[in-house]
């Protein structure tokens, strides 16, 4: 796929999240994987953006990346203006609250020790702690007096080494099984107000749920459960990961129904990112499609699915199988090759090994993004669609030279 | 007149012995298939259908009971000893694994394990069996088949190592092929890859392939028959052109309503299938898809209806069938109905929510015209350990809590 460019952003103070040239890179023993090359993105507030795409595109990096986990190795990450990528500590822990993430496993995402209202509450726990409830006293008491009489031991004032141990090795268990177990954590009213509206709202019965670990409950539940913890905070954005690939179809159609609900009612903006392109369109305002860490194509669904504009959508548009058997006999050419390795992805277009249109200037040039007058935007050098050049953009194309230097 | 088929399974039924009490996975499944022919079995996680392909080949585990009839050319599987059955196995009847990460052994060279069969199977000589090896390889399109003889799995991406799996399976000529997800764990242009493999390979040996799959697409264009499974029940069965025209059933029918479409605008609302599937541990005394079902009444709760032939082999299991006592659902049906989603709908205005799945047993057992609705919350029931709460959908008259209509 493609290129590089960022004429498909809008203007910057339109966007609640932009992303620009974005660059992710792992270094491993055996050379530096190209995880992300080179993306750029913006998100209106109220929209749905799709990211889209095989396994190893990038997609989740780069969700990843816009939350810094881990932070991008080059680019910009703006939400509402302020580069997430130079903030530190504080900072970045304030800002996160208004960022959250639904990841693909409902069940393995959750805390199996722990109760659904606590696992919801958490959010809200870090953000405003509650008092110190006595089983901290307990334990910091239990720890404090272990470290005086191990102190005491120490200078042979006190012969009691074993037991200064026991005591604070008891403070620090008692702490633990407080903070990770969630035993003896006290939940304000206004807390419990909180969850009990989310679990209402991600249509869960908060009476019935109450008390209760998420290996008592369906994948689907467990998928309703990480929401609820998602929309807990009050966020302006959250990252949705395959959030429906673990599930059934027709409880993937559930979450997907809801996801749209809360979006509406909490006045949520999602990135969504997914391999299924139907799934995909079914939930999009926009869709970006990904090919090996750069992007190929953006823009709104109904184009991009009609007339796909870069030669791998258009591949993965003609690989997706349609439960219509009238299209048996319709002769589709499967997509041959493998997907490059990411440590040594190709120069210029990184589709171009796979890709039916290919030629010298692929091998060359990293394609720029180019409107296509439909707003979309698509970055091929042979696109399936006419596109209009932008001076502005070849400028930027011209200063930005060759790509990954 | 069994022998006229390439497989006859007549009335099995297979039951795990758990701690819990019998677990009924499959019950009364009966079919055929020929030479050359596809029959895809789709349903959700937990209809039984991997169980079913399983139990044919006699690969359960010690705890399973199997218990009906299954001619493979006029041999008696069920039942046959363990050296009978390994004669067939692999020769005549082999199966490819949904997961090619999990299915082939990580310290054993590629070679080895194509070869492994081969060895078990037909005399050949050590020449022989590596170039029969290399041969094989070379038709599942993996290139440098020499080289990768002598490779680990790791070395190879996902699809090359499916197309390994398949080989192994290929490696004797076997006239049965048992297909279970094979491409549920692959990207979806690598999909189109291994189903076109499939079907090419199915095409110059004369197979019968038996294609396990959750994916109504994938079914749609590549097997002759299809059987929706629901509850450890084929539900429906019919060739494929008539299931897509008359579907029958409305499981089926919700099959088909929950899958999101390409060729559907986005935001398009999705139907939702409510509750759960069945607990196989109490199955529903009557139908086992009726506390699901938009259209039942109190005869399905009751009385448990037979597979009825309709004539040119289409079979359903229903009392109140779509098309008959309702309006017929087809592709161009789901087409015209579709919605867009309104904001501010409420989650509880659909039956999006989840049911315990002792409720929907309860439902069966007590009087079917008042289900219970508060069985979840009965938290000392102790023997319910999978209970899981929710709140029930309110059918007809949600309490819309915004009160926004």
């Amino acid at each position: 796929m493609a290129g590089h460019g960022d004429a498909h952003l809008g203007p910057a103070d339109e966007a609640l999240l932009r992303v620009e040239n974005l660059h992710v890179r792992f270094p491993t023993g055996r050379g530096t994987v190209f995880a992300v090359t080179d993306v750029s993105l913006d998100i209106r507030r109220g929209e749905t953006l799709g990211l889209v795409g095989e396994s190893g595109c990038g997609k989740s990096t780069t969700g990843r990346a816009i939350l810094q986990l881990p932070p991008p190795t080059e680019g910009k990450v703006l939400f509402e203006g302020t580069d997430l990528a130079a903030l530190r500590g504080e900072t970045l822990r304030r800002v996160r609250t208004r960022l959250q993430m639904i990841f693909q496993d409902p069940i393995s995402s959750l805390n199996p020790n722990r109760k659904v209202e606590d696992i919801v509450a958490e959010g809200i726990r870090i953000w405003d702690p509650p008092p110190r409830s006595p089983i901290t006293l307990v334990g910091m008491a239990l720890a404090a007096v272990g470290a005086v009489v191990l102190l005491l031991s120490a200078f042979g004032v006190l012969g009691l080494f074993a037991v200064g141990v026991a005591l604070l090795l008891a403070g620090a268990a008692v702490g633990l099984v407080h903070v990770v177990g969630g035993v003896g954590q006290r939940m304000t009213d206004a807390e419990r107000a909180k969850v009990h509206e989310v679990l209402e709202a991600v249509g869960l019965d908060p009476e019935a749920a109450w008390g209760r670990r998420p290996h008592q409950f369906s994948g689907g539940q467990c998928q309703r459960i990480s929401i609820a913890r998602s929309v807990v905070t009050e966020p302006d954005l959250i990252i949705c990961d395959e959030p429906v690939s673990a599930l059934d179809v027709s409880v993937q159609a559930q979450i997907l129904n809801l996801l749209e609900d809360l979006k509406a009612r909490y006045g949520l903006t999602l990135v969504f990112i997914a391999h299924d392109l139907a799934v995909v369109k079914n939930v999009s305002d926009r869709v970006a499609v990904m090919y090996l860490g750069r992007m190929c194509e953006v823009g709104p669904p109904e184009i991009i699915y009609s007339r796909p504009a870069h030669p791998y959508t258009d591949a993965l548009l003609a690989a997706i199988p349609e439960p219509d058997p009238d299209l048996r006999h319709q002769q589709r050419e499967a997509l041959a090759g493998e997907l490059p390795s990411p440590l040594a992805p190709p120069s210029g277009c990184h589709f171009r090994t796979r890709c039916p249109r290919a030629q010298q200037d692929c091998v060359e040039v990293v394609p720029i993004m180019a409107p296509t007058g439909d707003g979309r935007f698509v970055a091929c050098h042979h696109p399936l669609v006419d596109v209009q050049v932008d001076l502005a953009t070849s400028g930027r194309a011209a200063r930005s030279g060759p790509d990954q230097g | 007149m069994s022998t006229d088929h390439l497989l006859d399974v007549r009335a099995i039924s297979t039951t795990f012995g758990t701690p819990r009490g019998p677990v009924r996975a499959v019950e009364d499944v009966s079919f055929t298939l020929d030479r050359g022919h596809t029959l895809g079995i789709v349903g959700e996680s937990g209809s039984g259908k991997s169980v079913l392909s399983r139990s044919i080949m006699g690969l359960v585990p010690n705890n399973a009971t199997v218990t009906g009839s299954v001619r493979f050319d006029s041999f008696e599987m069920v039942g046959a000893s363990p050296r009978a059955l390994r004669k067939v196995w692999g020769a005549q009847m082999a199966m490819v694994f949904q997961d090619p990460m999990t299915a082939l052994n990580p310290v054993q060279k590629i070679g080895q394990q194509i070869i492994e069969s081969i060895r078990e199977h037909l005399d050949y000589s050590g020449v022989q069996q590596r170039e029969a090896a290399v041969a094989l390889l070379r038709s599942v399109g993996i290139p440098e088949p020499e080289r990768r003889l002598s490779q680990y799995p790791h070395e190879l991406s996902g699809g090359m190592r499916q197309r390994v799996v398949i080989a192994i399976a290929l490696a004797c000529g076997p006239a049965l092929l048992f297909a279970d997800e094979p491409t549920t764990a692959l990207d979806v242009t690598v999909q189109a890859q291994i189903l076109d493999l499939l079907a090419a390979q199915q095409e110059e040996r004369r197979m019968g392939v038996v294609l396990v799959t959750h994916d109504l697409g994938v079914v749609a264009t590549r097997a002759d028959d299809i059987a929706v499974m629901y509850g450890g029940r084929i539900v429906e069965k019919a060739p494929t052109d008539v299931l897509f025209r008359e579907m029958r059933h409305p499981y089926t029918e919700a099959l088909l309503k929950s899958i999101p479409r390409l060729d559907l605008p986005s935001h398009t609302r999705l139907e939702a299938i409510g509750g759960r599937p069945p607990d196989l541990l109490h199955p529903p005394r009557g139908c086992r898809f009726a506390p699901r079902c938009p259209y039942a009444r109190e005869r399905c709760h009751e009385v448990e209806p037979p597979l009825e032939d309709a004539g040119d082999g289409h079979l359903y299991r229903c009392w109140y069938p779509v098309g008959i006592a309702s309006e017929q659902t087809t592709l161009a049906s789901v087409v015209e109905h579709a919605q867009e989603r309104e904001p501010g709908d409420a989650v509880a205005a659909e039956p999006v929510l989840d049911t315990p799945a002792d409720e929907a047993s309860g439902a069966a057992t007590d009087p079917p015209s008042t289900p219970p609705r508060e069985v979840a919350t009965g938290a000392g029931d102790g023997t319910t350990g999978d209970a899981a709460p929710a709140r029930d959908d309110p059918p007809p008259a949600p309490p819309a809590p915004e009160g926004t209509r």
